[in-house]
């Protein structure tokens, strides 16, 4: 876990991944990977020289909070070591056993700013890059394979008014806001599924005085599940909310892969010849793998060892053993998805020469 | 024709020709999905659950 520990050192939250980008391109390249550093400063890191190509795609950002690098107990605390600079880690150290493969291409890639905006991942649509299968790089636990995120909208409500005395019946605009996020969090009762259901959080809340008028500033992040309807949300608000203005943010749709794929049935077969009993896990956060997913239309899952509990808290780790285990795992995925290739390849090539 | 007997309902289910190793599948009686765990012998089990789980 040295590697893991140096990324961990190198403390990178969103938009000041830098650093530690610079310092991947460079190590990598020491162990073979064909290394760059693109536009908005993902990294891109390659290894084999099969036709079959596997993405294995994490992200290099963090949310922002420095926790002290260190180890004990058999657990390394630091900040990213669950979201997600383990899962990072374990993807570089399985594909760098296959640089001599005529299979698979490997591709590590380590995204930039996914906790903001998945800029980086967006900046890969852009590319003209045609995956065979995709692993995303976000804790799952290592006997656990993550299938599905739900999506995201924020939603930004302000509300001006003339001031009242306090005194007055009249609400005051902080009631207002208020009295909004609490209309919407009636219209979406939570649910018994949790990926099925919209979840309403209040993120923000700021009131001013400024003399001759009121104003209240609210942010609410919705997280959305599959076939949520945008088009409801906005007329529901025109109705609720008929003088505040409201502004949606750049919606992210709930995102479910397909579990029956030589992909997924690689993970099945690994995780059980390595002791485990594995399971699928749906999400209520959100990934790269809900801008990827959809776009790209391949087999894709994301894995990566952790509990995603621990995401984004103060006392954020990995124990060894997890990581290792995840490393064993995806070590047997990426063999069992070069033999299929290479049987492919020769099946091919003897009708090719039919 | 493959068949096997669904664990959790106990009726008959018929896998495909080509039916393949860790392969999911759904029992036509019952719903539930079935993982093929074994091709020789050729045996299925309950399909891993799917849990909901907070976070990225």
């Amino acid at each position: 876990m040295e590697l893991l520990k140096k990324m961990l050192e190198l403390y990178s939250p969103a938009h000041c991944e830098e650093q530690l980008a610079e310092f991947l391109r460079d190590e990598l390249r020491r162990w073979g990977f064909d290394t760059e550093l693109d536009d908005v400063g993902n990294l891109i890191a390659r290894i084999g020289h099969g036709p079959r190509k596997v993405f294995l795609v994490g992200h290099m950002d963090t949310v922002s909070g420095e926790i002290p690098v260190r180890v004990e107990d058999g657990k390394l605390y630091g900040r990213g070591a669950v979201d997600a600079k383990g899962s990072l880690a374990v993807f570089i150290e399985s594909a760098r056993l296959f640089k001599e493969s005529r299979a698979l291409t490997v591709w590590v890639i380590g995204c930039v700013a996914e906790e903001c905006c998945s800029e980086g991942a967006r900046h890969l649509l852009e590319q003209p890059y045609r995956p065979d299968c995709v692993v995303i790089g976000e804790p799952s636990g290592w006997e656990s394979v993550t299938l599905g995120y739900r999506g995201s909208v924020s939603v930004l409500y302000e509300l001006k008014c003339p001031p009242a005395h306090h005194g007055h019946a009249t609400p005051t605009v902080g009631e207002e806001a208020f009295r909004f996020y609490q209309a919407l969090k009636s219209r979406y009762p939570a649910g018994k599924n949790a990926f099925e259901s919209v979840d309403v959080r209040l993120i923000e809340i700021r009131t001013y005085d400024r003399g001759l008028e009121d104003l209240v500033e609210m942010t609410l992040d919705l997280r959305t599940p599959l076939g949520f309807d945008l088009v409801e949300l906005k007329s529901f608000i025109a109705t609720i909310a008929p003088d505040a203005n409201v502004v949606l943010g750049d919606p992210t749709p709930a995102f479910r892969a397909d579990k029956n794929n030589a992909l997924v049935r690689a993970f099945l077969k690994a995780i059980r010849a390595a002791g485990g009993e594995p399971s699928f896990k749906l999400k209520t956060g959100t990934s790269d793998m809900n801008v990827l997913g959809p776009a790209w239309g391949v087999p894709i899952v994301a894995y990566g060892p952790g509990d995603s509990a621990l995401d984004h808290t103060p006392n954020e780790h990995l124990s060894l053993d997890e990581y290792q285990r995840a490393q064993q795992v995806l070590t047997a995925v990426l063999q069992e998805l070069s033999t299929a290739a290479l049987q492919q390849i020769q099946q091919e090539g003897r009708e090719h020469t039919r | 024709m493959k068949r096997v007997e669904c664990p959790e309902c106990g009726s008959e289910v018929e896998l495909p020709a080509d039916v393949v190793e860790n392969e999911i599948l759904t029992c036509d009686t019952c719903g539930i999905e079935l993982e093929v765990v074994s091709l020789n012998p050729l045996k299925v089990a309950l399909a891993p659950e799917e849990e909901e789980d907070w976070g990225e």
